[in-house]
């Protein structure tokens, strides 16, 4: 009988391994090597370094560039999810009414989040050109702006970038809610009208209700994702010019391994970055959990 | 269904078990037992279709010469070229040859990654190689790779512009039109017309190439950026001298108010276009550009190059030798190989062929290819007759150095260059300097302070760095 089963259990390890492997290749060891890597001076492309303990760490705290790196992250993240959230959440609400021509117009919204970001960047940094954009020409034609804006330069930088990450992301969120505003049963506004509650009451008391466990989600992973983004902040400010102004964690973390060469620096960041994530999770949980408790 | 219901549990583990151990072993078999087919992997930084097809017209010839080896290429844009490498070294797999940039050269050599490769030199001819692209790489008696080509940066100016607003472009393409700094930029007020949308100059905001106009231009105002002790000195007068000329062009709005985020193809296409009526990174591959959106302008009547001015402390002038050297990587296997292709590359018929994808551009590296009858008979040469012209005078003068190194030339020799050059504190000073967050004066003390404390973690002495090449 223990024979077998333990036969049994044989096979069961070793149908799981090849997953385990993979897990473990993928996920376990690269985490574990840069977190290894951060407690040494490793140069990025000499084999030899030593262990420094946490000296890499003690640094980065110590420089203003980290400091104005996760500043200038917390503002490109939060700005692009709140206005993501915002423009999701009411392109959803008009998507889930019927009019016609509604199939089209779902499709039309989906658009940016289907482009790659080197084509959206490529796209936008042509529309908002101060020398020949089509964006400050249409301004100009109608008396808005009396002379070009530098929708680029240093003023309206991280702004534009905020409403690229925005253009190109809030679809993401349109997706998400839309899903969800489609099974809300409709006997719900039915009954919040025969109380009496008009258009603004049923969307407070009916809707958000319902959809507040994916707006959290939602808001969970497009912090992470925002959080973590290189593309964009990167290719916004074409890697150098105003890249400081657009400078985020993880684009520090690039500078730091492959301009300066220092990658137990660059791995400390991501380690940072890691670890300042994890936490935000656990804070979200906690909070979504009293939540769903009350 | 009933197929798989066929295969019991026991027998799909023994079969996945099997074939992995058999995966395995193959894999400690000998090399040879694998296959005789030897392979070369090579990158450069020139991705064009034209390019590339050159390119792969070599690897085919050495194919044919040597059967039993492949050659595979890959073209790869300059940005990436840098984190490619250094991922691929760091992961000890770099591919046979590769192009570098010039500034890496001495990083990657003290390092033991690249390999000496006297013989290919030996090959093409000593003599032959215009002195100031071959001993780029000569270091103890030894050369460590070889250029695939020489690209000059001209300042290039539009000449029916300039004459509409009253100036002369002179017809001697060795005589400067201004003669300092200061008169360049009263040229550029005139021309300067926001209204029309027209700006007296274009610069890059992009590090690389901002960084590049500044070297170049350290070099104009009677500077470098190392001492003779390979000090940082980027605070001396003739850098804060050069930072002072970037933020007056900015201030007077001489170049498009988004300069800064403006990228180098940008840059070309706002002179092909005549928003602008000057650019000082006249590379002949902008020819290209001028013929797509200026067809009927593509013509020294309209685009000219004209010699470069000095700053108020320099009396020579500078442009730079953008010539990425091919190297072989010791880690290459097949390094006898490398070096044959390297030789092939450089046969008349197969240069002349690469040549010929961006001839005004691409100036060869021999002297024989740059007086070969086939070679000047190129169209595109005579189209742009000047152009062509200055790159050689630059080359002839000795007042072409490298990339990312600059004036004088044997700085190439410092071996953190490219750490200093990549870390992109040069130009993060520059821009907080011209959007007036710090004075010149200091901005170039940032930088001299922070490259001396990268250049200290990095192990070498402070001050003084040289020093450690005495030790070694």
């Amino acid at each position: 009988m223990n024979r077998g089963r333990s036969k049994e259990a044989f096979h069961g390890i070793l149908l799981i391994l090849p997953t385990l492997i993979i897990i473990f290749g993928f996920i376990f060891f690269p985490v574990g090597y840069s977190i290894w890597l951060s407690f040494t001076n490793k140069h990025a492309i000499s084999p030899t370094y030593d262990y420094i303990g946490f000296a890499n760490y003690s640094k980065l705290f110590s420089e203003n560039d980290f400091w104005f790196s996760l500043w200038r992250g917390a503002i490109f993240a939060a700005g692009t999810i709140f206005f993501q959230i915002v423009l999701g959440l009411v392109v959803a609400l008009f998507l889930n009414q019927s009019f016609r021509g509604r199939g089209f117009v779902r499709g039309v919204t989906l658009f940016p989040y289907m482009l790659p970001t080197i084509v959206v960047i490529l796209l936008w940094k042509w529309l908002l050109s101060a020398t020949y954009g089509p964006v400050n020409f249409v301004l100009e034609s109608l008396g808005i702006i009396h002379s070009p804006v530098v929708w680029l330069g240093e003023k309206w930088l991280m702004a534009s970038t905020i409403m690229v990450g925005v253009w190109q992301f809030f679809p993401f969120v349109v997706i998400s809610l839309l899903a969800r505003l489609q099974t809300i049963d409709l006997v719900l506004y039915e009954a919040a009208k025969i109380d009496g509650a008009n258009a603004w009451r049923r969307f407070i008391h009916v809707t958000m209700p319902q959809l507040q466990y994916v707006l959290f989600v939602v808001i969970l992973l497009r912090t992470f994702f925002m959080f973590t983004k290189f593309d964009v902040p990167w290719l916004m400010a074409t890697g150098g010019g105003l890249q400081e102004l657009l400078q985020n964690l993880p684009v520090l973390a690039f500078r730091r391994t492959f301009g300066f060469f220092q990658a137990g620096e660059g791995a400390a960041i991501s380690v940072i970055l890691f670890i300042m994530l994890i936490l935000l999770a656990i804070v979200y949980f906690r909070i979504y959990r009293k939540e769903a408790e009350v | 269904m009933s197929e798989i219901k066929k295969m019991s549990r026991r027998g799909f583990l023994k079969g996945v078990t099997g074939a992995a151990v058999a995966g395995m072993g193959a894999s400690l078999l000998p090399k040879g037992v694998h296959s005789q087919t030897r392979s070369l992997s090579i990158w450069h930084t020139e991705p064009s279709d034209l390019t590339v097809k050159a390119v792969q017209k070599v690897c085919d010839r050495f194919m044919e010469l040597h059967p039993g080896v492949k050659v595979v290429q890959e073209g790869i844009g300059w940005a990436d070229l840098g984190p490619k490498l250094t991922i691929s070294l760091a992961a000890g797999n770099p591919p046979d040859i590769s192009h570098i940039q010039p500034y890496m050269f001495r990083s990657f050599q003290k390092k033991g990654f690249i390999i000496p490769i006297d013989d290919v030199i030996r090959s093409i001819g000593v003599d032959n190689i215009h002195e100031a692209v071959r001993d780029m790489t000569l270091y103890r008696n030894h050369w460590w790779g070889i250029s695939h080509e020489v690209g000059c940066p001209l300042l290039m100016i539009r000449k029916d512009i300039a004459e509409q607003a009253g100036f002369k472009v002179p017809d001697d393409i060795t005589k400067p039109m201004f003669k300092t700094w200061a008169e360049q930029i009263e040229y550029l007020k005139a021309v300067t017309k926001p209204e029309k949308r027209q700006w007296g100059m274009s610069l890059p905001g992009t590090g690389y190439f901002l960084q590049e106009h500044c070297g170049r231009w350290v070099g104009g105002n009677g500077g470098t950026f190392y001492d003779e002790r390979w000090n940082p000195a980027f605070h001396k007068e003739p850098f804060i001298g050069v930072l002072e000329f970037v933020k007056t062009l900015s201030d007077q709005k001489l170049i498009p108010p988004d300069w800064l985020s403006q990228s180098w193809l940008g840059m070309i296409v706002e002179f092909s276009t005549g928003m602008t009526t000057m650019i000082d990174h006249g590379y002949g591959r902008i020819a290209v550009s001028i013929a797509k959106y200026a067809p009927d302008k593509a013509s020294e009547d309209y685009f000219k190059p004209i010699w470069r001015p000095v700053g108020p402390l320099g009396k020579v002038d500078y442009t730079d030798l953008d010539s990425e050297p091919w190297v072989i990587f010791a880690k290459s296997k097949n390094q006898d190989l490398a070096k044959e292709w390297l030789k092939l590359f450089y046969s008349r018929d197969m240069y002349l062929n690469y040549i010929k994808t961006y001839p005004v551009h691409m100036y060869p590296i021999t002297k024989s290819l740059a007086n070969d009858p086939e070679y000047q008979a190129l169209p595109e040469l005579k189209q742009w007759p000047s152009w062509v012209r200055q790159q050689a005078e630059y080359i002839k003068r000795k007042q072409a150095t490298p990339v990312g190194v600059f004036a004088p030339a044997k700085n190439i020799q410092i071996p953190f260059l490219a750490e200093v050059f990549d870390s992109g504190m040069i130009v993060d000073e520059i821009v907080a300097m011209v959007q007036g967050r710090r004075k010149a004066k200091e901005a170039a003390q940032r930088i001299s302070d922070r490259a001396n404390d990268l250049i200290k973690k990095l192990g070498y002495p402070v001050p003084d760095p040289i020093r450690s090449e005495k030790k070694a």
